[in-house]
Parts: structure tokens; C-alpha cells; sequence
């Protein structure tokens, strides 16, 4: 018996069709999950996860007190005998809406009516920068090292590389060389109740410790301490370099704290 | 054309045979795979859900600063955001145009103190003494004075700041020491 080729070709399809269906079949009922949906719902939940967490923040502290109201005591007037570069200068560092000035309360740097330093406001577009904190627009450009316009709110800037080099200059000038008392690390920020928060912290940094060169990288410095191990140590400066023995190291401005003791003022009653 | 029934039971088996077989993959162990992504899941949504009275509240821009000192652990979290003070994830008071509105400071609008703020952290402060006076050994004495961690705007006002800090400072609540985060400043320099 001969078949005709149109018989063979309907019967072949028909013979693939069927086999078709028996593959799908077999694979629909072989128990194996089809784990692609999943993995592709995983895969986007997971890009859409990464994308909305902040990444490339480093961030780092501060510490500030807030000291307490007291009235004027009489008994807390320095000694005339007492060596001044024992004495707290009870420096101020006062932020206007316009300037900053460092005066002292004891009278030996200066006072309020004639600061040691006045610093007026910088970070105007066109201006040398190596981060947002010296731009009033918060944006240095990294090429130029200058500040550019940007839309954000613009923020107050002062030369705080200005001010650093004036504390800089009294801590050596007053203690380098000898061991710092712990007491004479105190300094006041008092500031305009409308100055924003960046620039009371880029201020508090360039009291605490001597600022990079400019477009160099932070290398911080030592803070003063008590610590009974440090005492009880060898040498008088931790491992890490962060902290050292007052009683026994003698100070150094470029590696050590200028006047990392710094207490928020409101003002003057 | 014609064809003997041989040849054509031929011509549908070579057929047949071409439709591929279904795939098995018998061999592949994804369990590592799907464990890992399961656990980065959780982790993420997790992250997400505990930033997520922060995010409310307005987001943060921190300000930047040449500093290193490296963060505190066990520290209380209070965050100044444009829109509100938020404490350890719970919004406490909101702010408006840098300022509290005036019903929430004691003394009105020129007033430093904020009492629901101070609560709080008074509130806050009882439970962390309780919790670590569960741990064997521990001095009240000796433990080191309680730390406040600061996050704020970069456009928050310093009488603000003085506000949360004076707030904070109370006796109910009793923090005198605070660590004021910001982000580090790196230096920009031309690329070569």
C-alpha cells in the first residue's frame, strides 16, 4: 500500500504535533519549579533595593557640650601671678550674620570690642575651593577648585582656613614645646540664632585641629585624655595617635588638638 | 509522488526525532543562590523599614566636614530633619521655616525649651537604665555620662540646635554630652 505525499506530510505534522504536546506535558508534570518568574522578580526587587540606599557616605562626629548657665563668680578671676599661658584664654569664636570674630574673654587674645581676628564672609562663585564647605552654594568644582552656582540653598561661609591659622598661631605660640594644661583646650562658639548648622560645623573644625594644606586629605589629630592606661603606657601618645598623656607629652600644634573643647553659647545675660 | 508505508513510518520518525526534548536541569543547586538573595532581601527591606520615619519627617542633607573622628557606639539618635525632630525613629515635634511652632516651647515663641522633647528623651533615657542594669556588674556610678548623637540638616538654624540641645540637657532628661555627624569632607582636586 503507497501514500500519497500529502497523506505523509498531514500524517507527519500530526506525529510532531503530538509529540509536542508530550514534551510540554512531560515537562509541566517532571516536579521541576519553574524558578525564572522568581528569580526575575528577585533580581528586580533586588536593583530597585540597591538603588535606593545611599551609598559612598563616610560619616564622622563632632563632640560638643552645652554649658550650663552660670552667674559671674568672683573667685574664678585669674590670679595676676598665675602664668598666662596656664590660664584659660577662655577664647570666642562669635558668628555674625556678616563676620567671625576670635576674641578672648581673659583680655589676653584680644576682646570683644578688638578681636584678635576678624573673618569675613568668603565663598562667593568664582572662589578657591577643595570641598562644598568653602562654596556658598555648597558645590566646588573638583576641576577648577573653584565654587560654582548651584540651586541649593546657599549657606554662610567664612574663612575658616583663616581662623584655624589664627589658633594654630596662639597654640604654638603659647604652648608648643611645653605640657599643655587640660583646661586651656576650652573654646565658646557663640553664633547668630539664624547661621545654619554647616557652617557652625565647618567652624568647629577649624578649631579642633590644624586643617590639611589645601587639596590634601585630613589626617586629624591627638586629643588630650585621662585614660589610666595611657598613663600607666610606656609612651605618652596611644598606638593610633589619637590620644595622649597631657602630663607627659609635650604639645605640638600639628599633631595634637588646638581647642577641641568646644561649648556652644547663646549669648551673654 | 507516492511512498510505501515503510518509507513514510521513515519520514514521520525522522520527524519526530527533531522536536527537541524538554529541558532538565538536574544537576544545577540553586539553594545557595535563592538563600543568599533571601537574606539580602530581609536585610534590605529591613534597612528600609527602619529609615522609614526618617524619610517621612524629609530627608537629611548632611553638611560636610574636614573631620575624622570616628563614630560613637551605643549613642542615642536624634535627627533635625527641614521638616521635624525625629528621636530613634519616632517623630516627636515638626518643625517649620527652622522653628518649632511656639505652642510646643515652653515660654511661647522665645522660649528654648521643648517639654515633649525633653520628655521623650527622659523617657528614652529611663528604658536604656534599665536595660543595662540588667547586665551583671553594672556600676550607674562608673558608666560613662550619656551621649546624644546629632544628625542634622545642613540648613538647620543654630538657635534650633540650641533648642534640641538645651532641650536635651535638662534634668528629666539629662544628656550633657553630644556628638554633632556630619559627612567627610574630601579634598577636590583636578583629576590627571
Amino acid at each position: 500500500m503507497n501514500f500519497s505525499a500529502h497523506r505523509v506530510r498531514t500524517k507527519t505534522r500530526a506525529a510532531v504535533k503530538r509529540r509536542e504536546d508530550d514534551v510540554e506535558i512531560e515537562e509541566m508534570e517532571s516536579g521541576e519549579l519553574n524558578l525564572i518568574p522568581y528569580l526575575d522578580m528577585v533580581t528586580n526587587l533586588m536593583l530597585f533595593l540597591l538603588a535606593s540606599v545611599s551609598a559612598g557616605l563616610i560619616l564622622v562626629q563632632i563632640d560638643t557640650t552645652l554649658p550650663d548657665k552660670a552667674p559671674p563668680n568672683p573667685t574664678n578671676v585669674t590670679q595676676p601671678s598665675t602664668n598666662p599661658d596656664d590660664q584659660p584664654l577662655k577664647l570666642f569664636v562669635s558668628i555674625k550674620k556678616d563676620e567671625m570674630i576670635l576674641w578672648s574673654a581673659s583680655g589676653l587674645e584680644g576682646t570683644l570690642t578688638q578681636p584678635k581676628a576678624v573673618f569675613r564672609r568668603s565663598g562667593k562663585d568664582g572662589d578657591a575651593c577643595d570641598g562644598p564647605y568653602m562654596c556658598e552654594s555648597n558645590v566646588c568644582d573638583g576641576q577648577k577648585q573653584a565654587c560654582v552656582a548651584s540651586r541649593e540653598i546657599p549657606q554662610v561661609v567664612f574663612d575658616y582656613r583663616g581662623l584655624n591659622k589664627a589658633l594654630v598661631e596662639i597654640a604654638t605660640r603659647r604652648y608648643a614645646g611645653k605640657q599643655r594644661k587640660t583646661d586651656t583646650y576650652q573654646i565658646i562658639l557663640q553664633a547668630d540664632g539664624s547661621i545654619p548648622y554647616s557652617t557652625i560645623v565647618s567652624a568647629m573644625s577649624a578649631m579642633r585641629c590644624v586643617l590639611p594644606e589645601f587639596g590634601k586629605e585630613v589626617a586629624g589629630c591627638a586629643l588630650p585624655t585621662d585614660d589610666e592606661n595611657l598613663k600607666k603606657a610606656k609612651e605618652p601618645i596611644s598606638p593610633d595617635g589619637k590620644l595622649y598623656d597631657t602630663a607627659r607629652a609635650s604639645y605640638d600644634p600639628k599633631k595634637m588638638a588646638l581647642f577641641h573643647e568646644i561649648a556652644f553659647s547663646s549669648g551673654f545675660e | 509522488m507516492s511512498f510505501t508505508r515503510r518509507e513514510a513510518r521513515s519520514i514521520i520518525r525522522k520527524a519526530v526525532g527533531r522536536v527537541p526534548e524538554g529541558e532538565e536541569i538536574r544537576h544545577l543547586n540553586i539553594m545557595p543562590m535563592m538563600d543568599m538573595m533571601t537574606i539580602l532581601l530581609v536585610a534590605f527591606i529591613f534597612q528600609a523599614a527602619t529609615s522609614a520615619t526618617a524619610m517621612t519627617a524629609g530627608t537629611v542633607a548632611l553638611p560636610r566636614a574636614l573631620s575624622d573622628d570616628e563614630l560613637p557606639e551605643g549613642a542615642s539618635t536624634l535627627i533635625i530633619t527641614r521638616n521635624g525632630i525625629v528621636v530613634e525613629g519616632k517623630s516627636i515635634v515638626a518643625v517649620s521655616n527652622g522653628d518649632v511652632d511656639a505652642a510646643e516651647k515652653e515660654g511661647g515663641s522665645l522660649g528654648i525649651k521643648i517639654p515633649r522633647l525633653t520628655n521623650f528623651l527622659a523617657a528614652l533615657r529611663g528604658e536604656e537604665e534599665a536595660k543595662k542594669r540588667l547586665i551583671p556588674g553594672y556600676d550607674p556610678a562608673k558608666a560613662p555620662p550619656p551621649e546624644l548623637m546629632i544628625i542634622a540638616d545642613r540648613t538647620t538654624p543654630y538657635r534650633l540646635l540650641l533648642q534640641v540641645m538645651f532641650s536635651a540637657k535638662q534634668k528629666e532628661a539629662g544628656y550633657k554630652h553630644f556628638r554633632l555627624i556630619v559627612q567627610k569632607s574630601y579634598p577636590m582636586k583636578p583629576s590627571k
